[in-house]
């Protein structure tokens, strides 16, 4: 049953002769196999599909021969069982007459398919009704189904509506664009598979009601429908709304305009409006792929237009080429005649006619130069403003002709031109046969370049930036490194200048330090112990009674003065020492200029330039068209070999002084290294020098206790004190020799 | 005698709490960098190509807000200039021809790859890192980074790169401006297509 529709209309429009009796006066008819099929991998709009069969391999009918990329991309399928003869670029049917990778497939003749089941049967479910939302898609995407009223966008990506909450969905069945009835003879023959994808596809939206919008010259398609409908039981969801005649009532916006009443908005989408929009081929292709699991490998094509006598339309394999199609068709190509793939009012002409069918070709006009004549030349534009009158999306032509024909895309753009549809209306009607819509095809493209330019320069703009900041950054890194490594040296280097020996043995240069300090703190002792018995021989010269202590007092104050003799030296021998060390630490062995270093490098250049040669001379032998690269880069090498020669030659000149420098440092070295090697004995004199000088000192002590108590042990301690300060002499005899050194 | 002085109260508490206001404003929503620099930059296209004089787009900006010339930069071409002259008011030039002339297609690098000897000379050198390599291995650029500076084709010691013009397919094609006809109107049409048939 069919509701009652309260239908609007849309600015604008035009009716040009219909055209169609030609085509749809008699049955779809099958297509013969050609002998070989060109399958272009970009029939969608989004990214080509990406192939997954290599030249040579055995197809089936319906295998997969090319996978998605990306979430807006579409498989592609064998149309046909065959060998894949080729993956090359062809020639594809589109306006700018490039070549795009195509997988060409040579049919085998069996058509034979690969093994498919539809999703019901395929998920194992009783009730064919509640199949998951996610399966459906899945297979949807899977059968590789794009929209097939024109534009070709992904069919499952267009379901994917996001947030929007859809409660219509419509069926564009108006197909208003003269001479074509592809979808006229698809409504009449498939009206079921229509139906039952309108099913599916509220299913997926979670849609209310679906409304398929048909033109009323098409009576038999909506009575086709309208069996359909009751058939399936669908009377209560789905409407055929019989719309009346005007060009362009098939755009998609126009058509909900017209069965809703809603606009969408300049920029946005129909889903923002809760509607979804499908082409009827669209819908039964979907049946057919979610029912019997078909993928898209055929569809229908109108054959029209006079210069073909067997007019009508085709289920044809995609990848036909348009050749075989139109000899099936009974072509007569006369003088200066083209074929329009598409309609009159937005086809475009076909620079040859060995392209292939694609999932868009609804429509092959190959019209006499009589029926559509060539256009004649432009001429200026007379304001009469008929194509605004004329423009369904209400826009102001003239004003975008304007702008577009001096190049100013900005107010152009201001003027809404990307919510020009294309339709062609505007030309149509223009008396000056200005060809309108490429001006505007012109500018969008152009608009779109720049938009893509400017993000491509925004793109360099950050790589050059980030480029800027990292090497900033390596900059900042190398200089800390440097520093750091120079503060190390300079801390080296101070080290050394405390303790010479410490060269030779870097481990024992703090023991150095504290030997040195050691000596000094010495002196000091054996300094205030000369004072000390200074005072005591004065006060003994005063006190008789004390007066046989004097020669011993004597001694003792000489033996020390004595010490402090050699402590001196010791102390003098050790300073000079340590300032010779730095000097000894000589020529820098990280110095990039020393000889040695040029040397090496020389070396290892000349080696270099011998492989390079050798090299070269192999890819001679062989003929290689390396060679070139490679004499140039032997000639580079040997550049470099004379380069690192000279450079050693020079330093071996201008380095004659350095080198005694080095002589006189390797000469201090082996003294301070003759230093190290006394320096444990004198260590161990000095330790011995100091236990006995302590020895010494508790017999003074205990001489002096005994004294004082008058106790007649004095005697034997002064004994046993000359003893102790005897052998304190010969230490210091002995330390004084090795400190000498 | 009390009005002067409530007026003065009054004005004297608003210039403080509008003095506060502005400072508040000037803090919170302080702009980083120099905006003109930064606008100059963005109208600027990007090339890196150093064919300004300056070692990139930024310097170039910055130069120009220092009141450099702004006819320097032969990618950009007249646009570019007209856009800056617009932006700064000042008086279009012609292109300075010193600095190079505008290409009338955009380029790519692209490496002979079976040629390469793997210096990375070419990677040291482009300023958008747009080449792919390591040492003594084949290097390639990538095509839709490489902004076509030229920079990558000097310092190669082999000679193995050339600048191609950037290719189209299908989906960056678009159609060209239809060339104009013979703006005649339309009684004037007769004429015209009996001349063409003569
Ligand atoms: S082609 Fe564009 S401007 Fe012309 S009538 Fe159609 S929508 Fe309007
Ligand atoms: S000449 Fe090159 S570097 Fe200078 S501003 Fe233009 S694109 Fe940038
Ligand atoms: S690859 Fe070469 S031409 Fe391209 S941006 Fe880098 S340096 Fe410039
Ligand atoms: S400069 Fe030339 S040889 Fe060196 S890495 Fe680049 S392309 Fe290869």
């Amino acid at each position: 049953m069919t509701h009652l529709i309260q239908l609007h209309e849309f600015d604008g429009g035009i009716h040009p002769p219909e055209n169609k009796r030609q085509s749809n006066s008699r049955p779809i008819r099958k297509a013969s196999l050609p002998s070989e099929l060109v399958l272009p991998l970009h029939q969608h709009i989004g990214a080509p599909a990406n192939p997954v069969v290599a030249v040579g391999d055995t197809v089936l009918k319906g295998q997969v021969i090319a996978e998605p990329e990306g979430f807006v991309s579409a498989p592609l399928h064998a149309p046909t069982s065959g060998k894949i003869s080729a993956i090359e670029a062809r020639q594809v049917p589109h306006a700018s007459g490039l070549s795009e990778t195509c997988i060409v497939i040579e049919p085998d003749g069996e058509d034979t398919w690969i093994e498919h089941q539809g999703l019901c049967d395929a998920l194992g479910l009783d009730h064919c009704d509640d199949i998951p939302v996610d399966k459906l898609l899945e297979r949807i995407r899977d059968c590789g189904i794009a929209g097939m009223g024109g534009a070709g966008f992904p069919t499952a990506v267009k379901l994917h509506t996001g947030k929007h909450k859809i409660d219509t969905l419509i069926l564009n069945g108006a197909e208003c664009e003269p001479y074509i009835t592809a979808d006229d003879m698809l409504m009449r023959e498939h009206a079921s598979e229509v139906i039952r994808g309108a099913q599916i596809l509220l299913q997926i939206l979670g849609a209310e009601r679906c409304l398929i919008g048909v033109e009323d010259n098409k009576p038999e398609a909506i009575a086709a429908l309208d069996d359909a409908l009751v058939q399936h039981n669908e009377e209560h969801h789905i409407d055929v709304v019989t719309i009346p005649t005007k060009y362009p009532s098939g755009g998609e916006k126009q058509l909900i305009q017209i069965l809703t009443g809603k606009e969408v908005p300049s920029g946005g989408i129909p889903a923002s409006l809760g509607i979804v929009c499908q082409n009827v081929g669209t819908a039964a292709a979907i049946a057919d792929a979610v029912d019997f699991g078909r993928p898209l490998i055929s569809r229908i094509t109108t054959v029209t237009g006079d210069a073909v006598r067997d007019k009508g339309n085709w289920e044809v394999l995609l990848g036909t080429p348009v050749s075989h199609l139109l000899s099936l068709s009974g072509y007569r190509p006369a003088k200066r005649e083209r074929v329009v793939m598409g309609g009159p009012m937005m086809g475009f002409a076909l620079p040859t006619t060995e392209l292939p069918v694609v999932k868009t070709t609804n429509c092959l006009l190959a019209p006499t130069e009589k029926e559509l004549p060539t256009n004649n030349p432009a001429m200026a534009c007379i304001r009469c403003g008929l194509c605004a009158e004329a423009c369904p999306a209400d826009l102001l032509p003239q004003q975008l002709y304007w702008f577009s024909k001096a190049q100013e895309f900005d107010k152009a753009e201001q003027h809404n031109l990307f919510d020009c549809i294309e339709c062609g209306a505007c030309s149509y009607v223009c008396p000056s046969e200005i060809p309108l819509v490429q001006y505007y095809r012109f500018s969008k493209g152009a608009i779109r370049e720049e938009r893509a330019a400017a993000e491509k320069a925004e793109q360099a703009r950050i790589r050059y930036e980030a480029r800027i900041d990292r090497q900033e950054r390596e900059k900042a890194e190398k200089e800390a490194k440097r520093k750091a490594r120079a503060e190390a040296a300079a801390k080296a280097q101070s080290v050394k200048k405390e303790a010479p020996a410490a060269k030779a043995v870097p481990a024992a240069e703090p023991a150095a330090n504290a030997d040195l300090e050691k000596l000094q703190k010495q002196l000091a002792a054996a300094q205030a112990a000369v004072a000390k018995t200074k005072e005591k021989l004065e006060a003994a010269r005063e006190d008789p009674e004390k007066a046989d202590k004097i020669p011993a007092f004597e001694s003792a104050l000489a033996k020390t003065q004595d010490k402090i003799k050699t402590l001196a030296k010791d102390i003098a021998a050790a300073k000079k020492a340590a300032k010779s060390a730095p000097a000894a630490a000589g020529p820098d062995k990280g110095d990039p200029n020393s000889p040695e270093r040029l040397q090496k490098k020389w070396e290892t250049a000349a080696a270099r330039l011998e492989t390079a040669r050798k090299r070269l001379a192999d890819a001679e032998v062989d003929g290689a068209d390396t060679v070139d690269a490679l004499r140039a880069g032997v000639e580079k090498q040997e550049a470099r070999v004379a380069e690192a020669k000279s450079a050693y030659e020079a330093s071996l000149n201008s380095d004659a002084s350095l080198k005694t420098a080095v002589s006189n440092n390797a000469g201090t070295d082996n003294t301070s290294a003759e230093t190290v090697a006394a320096k444990p004995d004198a260590e161990q004199l000095q330790k011995k020098l100091l236990a006995q000088k302590d020895r010494v000192e508790k017999a003074k002590e205990r001489l002096e206790m005994a004294r004082a108590e008058g106790l007649d042990s004095v005697e034997a301690l002064e004994k046993a004190l000359n003893k102790q300060l005897d052998k304190l002499a010969a230490f210091e005899a002995q330390a004084s020799t090795t400190g000498e050194v | 005698m009390s009005t002067i002085i409530i007026a003065i109260v009054v004005l004297a508490s608003l210039a403080a709490l509008f003095g506060a206001l502005l400072g508040f404003a000037s803090v919170r929503f302080r702009v980083e960098g120099n905006p003109v620099v930064d606008q100059v930059n963005d109208l600027l296209p990007q090339t890196q190509c150093g064919q300004c004089g300056f070692p990139g787009c930024k310097p170039y900006a910055e130069a120009i807000a220092d009141g450099e010339k702004i006819n320097k930069c032969p990618p950009g071409g007249e646009s570019t200039i007209q856009a800056l002259a617009d932006l700064l008011g000042v008086e279009p030039e012609p292109l300075d021809a010193e600095h190079g002339a505008e290409k009338d297609v955009p380029m790519v690098a692209y490496i002979r790859e079976d040629e390469c000897i793997g210096c990375t000379k070419c990677i040291q050198a482009c300023p958008v890192d747009a080449i792919l390599g390591a040492a003594k291995q084949m290097h390639t650029v990538i095509v839709d980074e490489c902004t076509g500076c030229d920079l990558c084709v000097e310092p190669c010691p082999v000679d193995c790169i050339d600048m191609v013009p950037q290719s189209t397919d299908t989906s960056s094609w678009y159609w060209q401006a239809p060339t104009t006809g013979v703006e005649l109107i339309a009684t004037d049409r007769r004429s015209l297509k009996t001349e063409a048939h003569a």
